[in-house]
């Protein structure tokens, strides 16, 4: 079940990026689907113990450790992705003046004739 | 846009999404378990080798700590590329007249007293979130982020020239390279001290004799590298949005 909850993050992240014409939406898109493999990966994690990867006291079944860090470094660079394309978004809208992707693929069909 | 032209598309993007969701469910379902042997020897090596009880600190600082460094010059690319890209002066090919469509923002008092009074208590907890990296969940990078929350409240609340007399952009950025060539140097002290990049090199010893014998402590080196870090991605998450929230 959660896979398909999952999968549908994913493709909600999917249909942002290619659906929608707002380029803002789209790097939101980006975003949540970038959440979704970060979540995919914890979750694939947690299914290997019951209790934090943290020794202290009384721990005996920790989860696998590995897979938490890798997604460290995924959530930095897609904090990383997502902040680089907004600025691009910022560029985009301060040299066309227009967020529609469909405005500014005509302003630059346009100025190429 | 006519009417079939808009329903094809539709048509064709639902099948896309549809091919590609059935093709990650075949994926993801026909993987079976994952293999589980790093984690018997994390959970059997990971305290001895690193000294640190967080399991996960003792990955991305101790045995990925490489992977960990690569990570953080991603982070110093996407700040310098947002401080450039978001720069005011960079000038652009035809200048589109863009006039401002909402008036100069609401601030309220409400927004005001919550932000200045929330904003220490936020920078304390990633503070507390850094330094206690190694035994709680935490670590560098997520206290500098929240750290760099806090900064992000003040500047909701007080607007950017407010907080950029608080923490001036320059020594922000000099506080991002000078973490990074800091975290540098001690990958490459590690090497002088005869090990690997990244290996530690403190006079350390296994958490088990610490009380009797002179020394420092193992779990210091990942002590050092999550302060190191958690500056460094305070100080870069803050730069990009302070440089994105700045206005003309």
């Amino acid at each position: 079940m959660t896979f398909y909850l999952i999968v549908l993050l994913f493709l909600m992240g999917a249909w942002g990026m290619i659906g929608k014409r707002n380029i803002i939406k789209k790097v939101i898109g980006l975003s949540i689907l970038n959440s979704s493999v970060v979540i995919l990966f914890v979750y694939l994690g947690s299914m290997s113990g019951t209790q934090a990867p943290i020794l202290v006291e009384g721990v005996r079944d920790p989860v696998d450790p590995l897979p938490q860090a890798l997604m460290l470094t995924a959530i930095v660079v897609g904090i990383c992705i997502t902040s680089l394309s907004l600025a691009l978004v910022y560029v985009i809208y301060r040299r066309f003046g227009s967020l529609d992707i469909k405005t500014i693929e005509k302003q630059i069909r346009d100025f190429d004739e | 846009m006519s009417f079939f032209a808009k329903a094809a598309r539709n048509v064709s993007l639902a099948f896309i999404l549809l091919l590609t969701g059935f093709l990650l469910i075949l994926g993801i379902t026909a993987g079976g378990t994952p293999p589980g042997e790093m984690r018997e020897y994390f959970i059997q090596r990971g305290m001895i080798d690193t000294g640190a009880v967080n399991l996960v600190s003792s990955i991305y600082l101790g045995y990925r700590a490489f992977d960990t460094f690569g990570e953080t010059i991603v982070l110093l690319l996407a700040v310098s590329g947002v401080i450039l890209l978001a720069d005011r002066k960079t000038p652009t090919i035809s200048a589109a007249v863009i006039e401002p469509k909402y008036p100069k923002r609401h601030r309220t008092d409400i927004l005001d007293v919550i932000s200045r009074k929330l904003a220490p208590f936020v920078m304390l907890f990633g503070c507390y979130l850094i330094s206690h990296g190694h035994l709680s969940p935490g670590g560098g990078f997520q206290g500098g982020v929240v750290l760099a929350s806090g900064i992000i409240l003040l500047t909701l609340g007080k607007g950017v020239d407010k907080i950029e007399e608080m923490f001036p952009l320059k020594k922000v950025s000099l506080a991002e390279a000078g973490t990074f060539a800091l975290l540098l140097g001690i990958g490459l002290a590690g090497m002088f001290g005869g090990g690997m990049f990244f290996e530690n090199f403190l006079p350390g010893k296994s958490p088990g004799t610490r009380a009797e014998s002179p020394g420092i402590p193992i779990e210091s080196y990942v002590f050092i590298l999550n302060i190191i870090i958690g500056l460094k991605v305070g100080a870069g998450i803050s730069l990009i949005c302070l440089s994105l929230f700045k206005e003309e």
